[in-house]
């Protein structure tokens, strides 16, 4: 069947009005995956905060995006606040107090490593996030920069306010 | 009569033939099964929308 009409303005602004109603699914997604995966492994975390921290990826850089970015921004934010969660299921209360997400995310090295870690924390600490996971990483892996630039800004939101991540470490005791 | 992931399929391959972002669109297609009840019939009504949209 043809198209209704030729790629042009017209297209390609429809196609980032139903794109960013995608992000918002994604978002959405990720927020009750990070949230289960939180419950599951790190009891002593804010899940609701985490969970929000993860899909923040829409508004880290503080400038409009459009459907596109804001969809790749949800998965790369995702994916890293997963590996968060993932990295400190089965740490003691201190440890998990010493490992804020901003010394997390600046220590993380990327590159295929990252991926191959990621998957490793999933199969043994939660298999039934592998295999989004491994999707998720598939989808993102290729768009280097823009990680680099999602990281930034976690790091920079994370070290503006502490907050976001709360652990509680009075229940996690 | 087609499945929810059946139906996603064709309407998949009816927009990336449109010149919709194939990546992410297979993307999609490879998490379906991850997604709730919910989260699936979210994606399809998105879905069967733009292409209503784009082809009427």
């Amino acid at each position: 069947m043809m198209p209704a009409f030729e790629t042009g303005t017209e297209t390609e602004t429809t196609m980032e009005d139903f794109r960013t109603e995608r992000a918002d699914l994604l978002k959405r997604v990720i927020n009750r995956k990070t949230a289960e995966a939180a419950l599951l492994l790190t009891p002593g975390v804010d899940v609701v905060a985490l969970a929000a921290f993860a899909a923040r990826g829409e508004t880290l850089a503080g400038k409009e995006l459009d459907g596109r970015e804001r969809l790749n921004y949800a998965a790369i934010a995702g994916f890293l606040g997963m590996f968060y969660v993932l990295g400190l299921s089965g740490m003691q209360k201190e440890a998990m107090a010493a490992r804020g997400v901003a010394a997390t995310l600046a220590t993380i090295e990327f590159g295929p490593d990252l991926f191959e870690k990621t998957a490793e924390l999933a199969q043994e600490r939660m298999p039934s996030a592998v295999s989004f996971l491994e999707k998720t990483g598939d989808f993102i892996k290729d768009k280097q920069s823009l990680i680099e630039d999602v990281r930034r800004s976690m790091i920079e939101i994370a070290t503006n306010d502490p907050g976001l991540i709360s652990l509680n470490l009075d229940e996690h005791a | 009569m087609n499945t929810r992931k059946e139906k996603i399929h064709e309407i998949i391959e009816k927009l990336i033939a449109i010149h919709e972002d194939a990546a992410e669109l297979r993307y999609w297609e490879s998490i379906f099964d991850e997604l709730s009840e919910s989260e699936q019939e979210k994606l399809l009504d998105i879905l069967e929308k733009e292409l209503a949209t784009l082809n009427p």
